[in-house]
């Protein structure tokens, strides 16, 4: 019976034959399985991020929105929009900038129907809106796409001020408040959805009135510069 | 030999252990995963009204059970009730035809009342679809999950006539979508859309045609009517709820 001392203790190898050989065996087959094993872990350690890197970066960046603009709250009318954003990104949280709507009105089915009552509502068409605004991003978050992923978005909320123009050449002042969701489709890319209400005093022949203009409004946002360096590697 | 044998074995099948743990590439995107969904039950309560509503707006009380079979897709059951108020628009019509001189002189010191309708009770099998979910951070600090929701489905709607409408039951057809904000894993805040769409007797301008017969006729004055049409009706509803889900206990994906 042979006997090893090992970090104090007495262990006890049993069986027949000198134990240097048990060690000699033990040593050179985990020194070659310690060996394989590194290998593995340093390939699998490759896509191990030990620190985070933020995906959707905003600052010191232009983004540029070609916009579709869809009115929600009308009854008498209905407003199509088209336009554009520019905004620049003074830190990864705020950003300034400006818009530009210009509107295609039309009369809704239900003006139509109720001139059967034999009434009229003097309904008034908007024309275009400019103007500029700040915008404000406190959360941000990621999803998954049916358990695939992640997919990358932040939500933000902005205030503005500007004109509309309605009827022929009455121009408006208008300010605006609303939100909405900024979606990561690329490092450059996002696809935009938002909600504004855009306000303003309406004069009608029957008086003035306060009219909330609240639209949908959706567009694809290009970032740039279209690349950015991380600080720290991954 | 026997012993450098057995060595050997032991030594081969704890580096194919070893191999098996470090394999991240085909690991799913989250490990870990709270399934907030999976196999659970939901039971919600929620408030609401319409929007944009033409004559009449309603507000809904909805109590809905869903069973998630997975973490995507669930199965359920809603009811809502409805109380329905006169939309500005509908006063202003009526007041024009009561102020109107051939409304007057036909029906004179009577006060115009149009015929309108609205949702008094719904009840709808649905379905529905969970594509994304996540969590939120707010200022750097997270604030709970979060699950954006698609739900379809259809089923019988009561339909309350006033002014003359009769009341009626009819099917309906319900397509929406909404987030799910979880503070707790037992307890969600829900904001959803639904448009519950609806056939309700509504007015058309156009003349009744040599033949044809209008659901209701209304008569303006003047020898001027207003034929009511059934038309499928869109009722987009803006619904605040809670959710609760059971059981309490969750579990968690590999």
């Amino acid at each position: 019976m042979g006997v090893i001392r090992q970090d104090g203790r007495r262990c006890t190898l049993a069986g027949r034959g000198s134990w240097w050989s048990w060690v000699g065996c033990v040593g050179f087959f985990a020194l070659i399985a310690a060996r394989v094993s590194a290998q593995e872990a340093d390939e699998t350690q490759k896509n191990i991020r030990v620190l985070q890197q933020k995906t959707l970066i905003r600052y010191h960046r232009v983004e540029v929105v070609p916009t579709f603009t869809l009115a929600l709250n009308e009854t008498l009318t209905r407003h199509l929009g088209v336009g554009g954003q520019v905004r620049f990104h003074i830190t990864d949280e705020w950003a300034a900038g400006a818009e530009y709507i210009k509107y295609f009105g039309s009369d809704s089915a239900l003006a139509t129907d109720i001139s059967a009552f034999g009434v009229a509502k003097e309904t008034r068409y908007m024309n275009q809106y400019f103007g500029a605004h700040a915008a404000w991003t406190p959360l941000q978050a990621k999803f998954l796409f049916f358990g695939k992923g992640p997919i990358h978005w932040d939500f933000g909320l902005t205030a503005g001020l500007g004109a509309t123009r309605t009827g022929a050449s009455a121009y408006r002042v208008t300010g605006h408040l609303g939100g909405g969701f900024r979606f990561l489709l690329w490092r450059c890319l996002t696809l935009n959805l938002e909600v504004r209400d855009f306000m303003f005093m309406e004069k009608y022949r029957a008086g003035s009135e306060f009219v909330n203009n609240v639209v949908f409004t959706t567009g694809i946002g290009v970032l740039v510069p279209f690349t950015y360096h991380y600080e720290y590697p991954k | 030999m026997k012993r450098f044998g057995v060595v050997m074995l032991l030594i081969l099948g704890a580096g194919g252990a070893t191999a098996k743990v470090g394999g991240v590439s085909e690991a799913p995107a989250v490990r870990h995963q709270l399934e907030l969904r999976k196999s659970r039950h939901e039971l919600s309560l929620g408030l609401g009204m319409t929007l944009n509503d033409a004559y009449t707006r309603n507000v809904l009380i909805r109590a809905a059970y869903q069973y998630h079979f997975l973490s995507w897709l669930g199965v359920g059951l809603e009811a809502a009730f409805g109380a329905q108020v006169k939309t500005a628009l509908t006063s202003a019509i009526e007041s024009g035809v009561t102020n109107s001189p051939e409304y007057n002189q036909e029906f004179p010191g009577k006060k115009a009342a149009i015929p309108r309708s609205g949702i008094q009770a719904l009840l709808i099998a649905k379905a529905g679809f969970v594509p994304l979910s996540g969590k939120l951070v707010l200022f750097g600090k997270y604030l709970g999950y979060v699950d954006l929701m698609v739900n379809a489905g259809g089923g019988m709607a009561l339909v309350k006539g006033f002014n003359g409408l009769s009341n009626r039951t009819t099917y309906a057809v319900a397509v929406g979508g909404g987030l799910r904000f979880y503070p707790t894993r037992y307890l969600s805040v829900n904001l959803e859309v639904m448009d519950y769409m609806v056939p309700q007797y509504t007015p058309q301008n156009r003349k009744i045609s040599a033949g044809e017969s209008a659901g209701y006729v209304y008569a303006v004055g003047g020898g001027g009517l207003v034929p009511y049409r059934e038309r499928l009706t869109q009722n987009p509803a803006f619904l605040v709820g809670v959710s609760v889900f059971l059981p309490f206990q969750v579990e968690r994906t590999y």
